[in-house]
């Protein structure tokens, strides 16, 4: 079965984490998406006023993988800012975070995030993590148009 | 001799049908001492007395006429005296030509089978041949009988005269009085015709009396006007010159009866009373023996009742030095006197009592009734409650609060504390109004709800609100027990000034939210490398076992990152808890100095950006630690240069350290005309490990750091900046005087 490859937005700050978010999604089915990396909240929301502008440099992607903890401007005002927006509002948001706080899953689901994914320390909990992401978002999940 | 019994004439009992019988008759009439004559229908004398015949001489005698015995005028009179006597015993007087008057008796009956009369004819007193006596005596009973009558008239007690049929002869004012009757009302009837006594109790009467038995004793009897009456009476045949009469006398005794039975009443409840009351009661004499105590007043003292009236005042009374006589004086004007004293039990012990003395009298003596409460429970509760209210007192006076009562409405009814200095104004202004009036309308919202749950549910509190501004206080309320004077409910209200507590009660807020922050940061910061490691150590394995040596290479530079940046950040956490933990005595520090000093420190930086820190002309003396005050202008200075690198002004790259003095502190700031700061993210800048710029160097533990050193020396840390390319300057204060007073 093809398909065009899901455009995801990861707003991650920690490098190395982006890393291991890429390897794990490309160990899954490489074919299946297309990543665009942003390292703060404000650079995220930069790129999607962008996109979702009459004149776009960049396309909106079909899902966001947000992390929390970000400098200048945190997860939650991204999410927040996403969920405002009537041109971004239709995207869904994966938060996914080291934070396992009780207040910031709720906060996140009160705003509006699809998902709430803690980042797994052990190595095998991430790699199985990312496959039933990849499964339920890459393979099966459907998408509205922009 | 009975002429009226059964209305016929004794003479003719005997009957004259028989020889034997008219000699009796003959026998009879010798021995009669009354002149008496037996007459047929047409008045001719059959029979006659031999008084009779020596009374009116020899014209009397058998065959000749009644009529003509008597003087000429008269004979009419006696011949309708017969002619009325049909049956009825008839009364006239006569006169006989020899002028003696008598009084004539005629009855009517039969004798020998035919109609007959009988007369007996009485010499009237001083009309006989012995007259000069008679006439005498006469005159003498004329003259008294005015006397008798005015006796009768006048007398209390009720007199009647009744003929034997029990008919009203006679009688007195007394008796119409009595029975409510006038005398004409009752003349010639009985007292069971006129219902004032009933008809068996006439008959019972009249047997006794015909039997010649005085009647004495209580008789009931109903008056004229229907009320039933008691009376004492006294019955008794009596023979007056015109025959044997019954002579009552009566007296109305319901009244006194009724008097009695009040009296014996009111006696009872009076035993009642002194036999049951709690009071003792001792009556005295004059010299202060008892001659009564009831049994209570034996109760109080302990002894028994034959004991007490054995003794008197002196060896119950237990107060000394009591002003007797000035107590007495009032006793004397007034006859009443109440006072409290001390009584002595039997047993020694003594015991309050409040003393009522009322005068009164007894056998004709003046005495004294004493009534004697005991007042030991009333005494203890007084105490108690003198102890409850000296307690509360103390209460209130230690109490650091405002005590209000209020109505339901929220009106002040009352205020009890003594602290009147924790108030602006003086009570009278408040009490009596509405809180409504006096305060907010949210302040009184506030205590109004709080007044109403108090009244709902017994109980309201923790209200907390604020006064003049800056003042917290909280308000607990309880509803009292009792109704206030208009019957509605009252509360009791404690407003407690708890401003300090508030304080600390946000700081303490805010530092658990700052732990809270803190813990939050840690565990995500120190969480990532770890993430990183781990992961990389899955794909380092992968990658090796692939043979891939390269990426191998990558995923071990990413697992070192990890590392270090783990080492820095636990680095700069224990840097951060030493500031709290671990201080160096404070000293005065030259600003200038200090300043010089971070400079040095920071020479590579400075030279690299070819930059210069202008220090200010002013140098002031700071209180504090040295080491950790150099720490915050060296990291402030830092991050200046940092962010002014490549924005240099008139050729240089230019950082300012400035001083300012306020009242009671120092203002210092480090400024300069760097890439500034995005008034968006100003709120972020002091927090743990956040950094705005995710490429530059370092962990963000620099101005969390700053903070940290600030705070624990008493000042505020602050950053200002006109937006993102307009510069930065972040000011710390800190307090110009030096814990100990001293100016620094």
């Amino acid at each position: 079965m093809m398909q065009n490859p899901l455009s995801i937005l990861l707003v991650e700050d920690d490098l190395a984490h982006a890393e291991i978010t890429r390897r794990n999604l490309e160990e899954f089915d490489v074919e299946l998406f297309e990543l665009v990396h942003v390292i703060d909240g404000q650079a995220a929301i930069d790129y999607l006023v962008d996109a979702g502008s009459a004149r776009p440099t960049a396309a909106l992607p079909q899902l966001i993988l947000l992390d929390l903890r970000l400098p200048r401007v945190d997860g939650l005002e991204v999410l927040s800012h996403v969920k405002r927006d009537a041109t971004l509002r239709h995207i869904p948001v994966v938060v996914l975070t080291t934070s396992a706080a009780d207040a910031d899953v709720r906060d996140a689901y009160q705003l509006g995030a699809s998902g709430y994914l803690v980042k797994p320390v052990v190595y095998e909990q991430f790699q199985e993590l990312t496959r039933a992401f990849g499964v339920f978002w890459l393979r099966f999940n459907r998408y509205a148009d922009a | 001799m009975r002429v009226a019994e059964g209305g016929e004439p004794a003479a003719t009992d005997a009957g004259a049908d028989s020889p034997r019988n008219a000699a009796e008759l003959q026998s009879l009439l010798g021995a009669v001492p009354d002149p008496l004559f037996v007459l047929r229908e047409d008045g001719c004398i059959l029979q006659l007395s031999a008084a009779a015949q020596q009374a009116l001489g020899p014209a009397a005698r058998e065959g000749a006429a009644f009529a003509e015995l008597w003087r000429a005028e008269q004979r009419p009179l006696v011949d309708s005296a017969l002619a009325q006597a049909d049956g009825e015993r008839v009364l006239v007087e006569a006169s006989a030509p020899s002028g003696t008057r008598f009084e004539l008796r005629v009855g009517r009956g039969s004798f020998a089978g035919a109609p007959a009369y009988v007369v007996v004819a009485r010499p009237q007193f001083g009309a006989g041949p012995d007259d000069a006596l008679y006439r005498q005596t006469g005159a003498q009973l004329r003259e008294l009988a005015p006397v008798y009558r005015a006796l009768f008239d006048a007398s209390l007690f009720g007199v009647a005269l009744f003929d034997m049929h029990g008919r009203y002869h006679d009688l007195n004012p007394a008796f119409e009085k009595l029975i409510g009757y006038s005398r004409g009302e009752v003349l010639g009837r009985n007292n069971a015709e006129l219902g004032v006594i009933s008809s068996a109790s006439m008959e019972a009467a009249n047997a006794e009396l015909a039997a010649g038995n005085t009647q004495l004793g209580l008789l009931e009897f109903t008056r004229h006007d229907g009320e039933t009456r008691l009376a004492m009476h006294c019955t008794s045949p009596v023979r007056l010159p015109a025959g044997t009469f019954l002579l009552g006398i009566g007296f109305d005794i319901t009244d006194y009866v009724r008097f009695q039975e009040a009296l014996r009443d009111q006696d009872q409840k009076f035993r009642a009373l002194f036999d049951n009351v709690a009071d003792g009661i001792f009556f005295c004499r004059s010299d202060g023996s008892f001659f009564e105590v009831n049994p209570a007043a034996c109760r109080q003292l302990g002894y028994s009742r034959a004991e007490l009236l054995q003794m008197g005042v002196i060896q119950v009374s237990a107060r000394e030095g009591f002003d007797v006589e000035r107590a007495m004086r009032g006793f004397a004007e007034t006859g009443h006197l109440t006072y409290v004293t001390s009584h002595r039990r039997r047993d020694g012990t003594t015991f309050p009592v409040e003393l009522t003395l009322q005068r009164i009298e007894h056998a004709g003596q003046r005495a004294v009734a004493a009534i004697t409460r005991d007042l030991t429970e009333q005494k203890r509760i007084e105490d108690d409650l003198r102890d409850a209210r000296d307690r509360l007192h103390a209460i209130l006076q230690a109490l650091p609060d405002l005590l209000f009562e209020f109505d339901a409405d929220g009106v002040i009814c009352d205020f009890y504390s003594s602290r009147k200095g924790l108030l602006t104004d003086p009570p009278q202004t408040f009490l009596n109004k509405n809180l409504s009036d006096l305060t907010t309308p949210e302040v009184s919202g506030i205590l109004l709800g709080a007044i109403r749950e108090a009244v709902e549910n017994g109980l309201s509190v923790g209200a907390q609100y604020r006064v003049r501004g800056d003042r917290w206080m909280e308000l607990s309320a309880a509803r009292r027990g009792d109704l206030g004077p208009d019957q509605k409910p009252r509360v009791i209200a404690l407003a407690r000034e708890i401003t300090e507590r508030k304080l600390r009660e946000q700081e303490l807020e805010r530092r658990n939210d700052e732990l809270m922050r803190f813990t939050y940061t840690v565990s995500h910061d120190l969480k990532g490398p770890l993430v990183t490691i781990k992961s990389f150590l899955g794909y380092l394995s992968q990658d090796m076992a692939a043979g891939e040596l390269d990426k191998a290479q990558k995923d071990i530079e990413y697992m070192r990152k990890a590392a270090d940046r783990m080492d820095e950040l636990m680095e700069d956490l224990l840097e951060l808890s030493r500031v709290g933990r671990k201080t160096h005595p404070p000293v005065h520090l030259s600003l200038r100095a200090l300043a010089q000093e971070a400079c040095e420190l920071l020479a590579g930086r400075i030279s690299n950006c070819n930059a210069e820190v202008i220090l200010p002309e002013d140098d002031v003396l700071l209180w504090g630690d040295r080491v950790r005050l150099l720490e915050v202008l060296q990291n402030l200075l830092d991050n200046a240069l940092k962010f002014s690198e490549g924005r240099p002004v008139d050729g240089r790259v230019r950082v300012w350290v400035e001083v300012a003095r306020r009242e009671d502190e120092y203002v210092v700031s480090v400024r300069d005309r760097g890439i500034g700061i995005d008034p968006r993210y100003q709120h972020k800048l002091f927090g743990l490990f956040e950094k705005l710029h995710s490429h530059t160097e370092g962990t963000g533990i620099g101005l969390a750091l700053v903070k940290r050193i600030i705070e624990v020396h008493g000042g505020k840390v602050w950053a200002e900046s006109a937006g993102e390319g307009r510069g930065t300057t972040v000011s710390f204060t800190l307090p110009n005087t030096q814990p100990g007073g001293g100016s620094a």
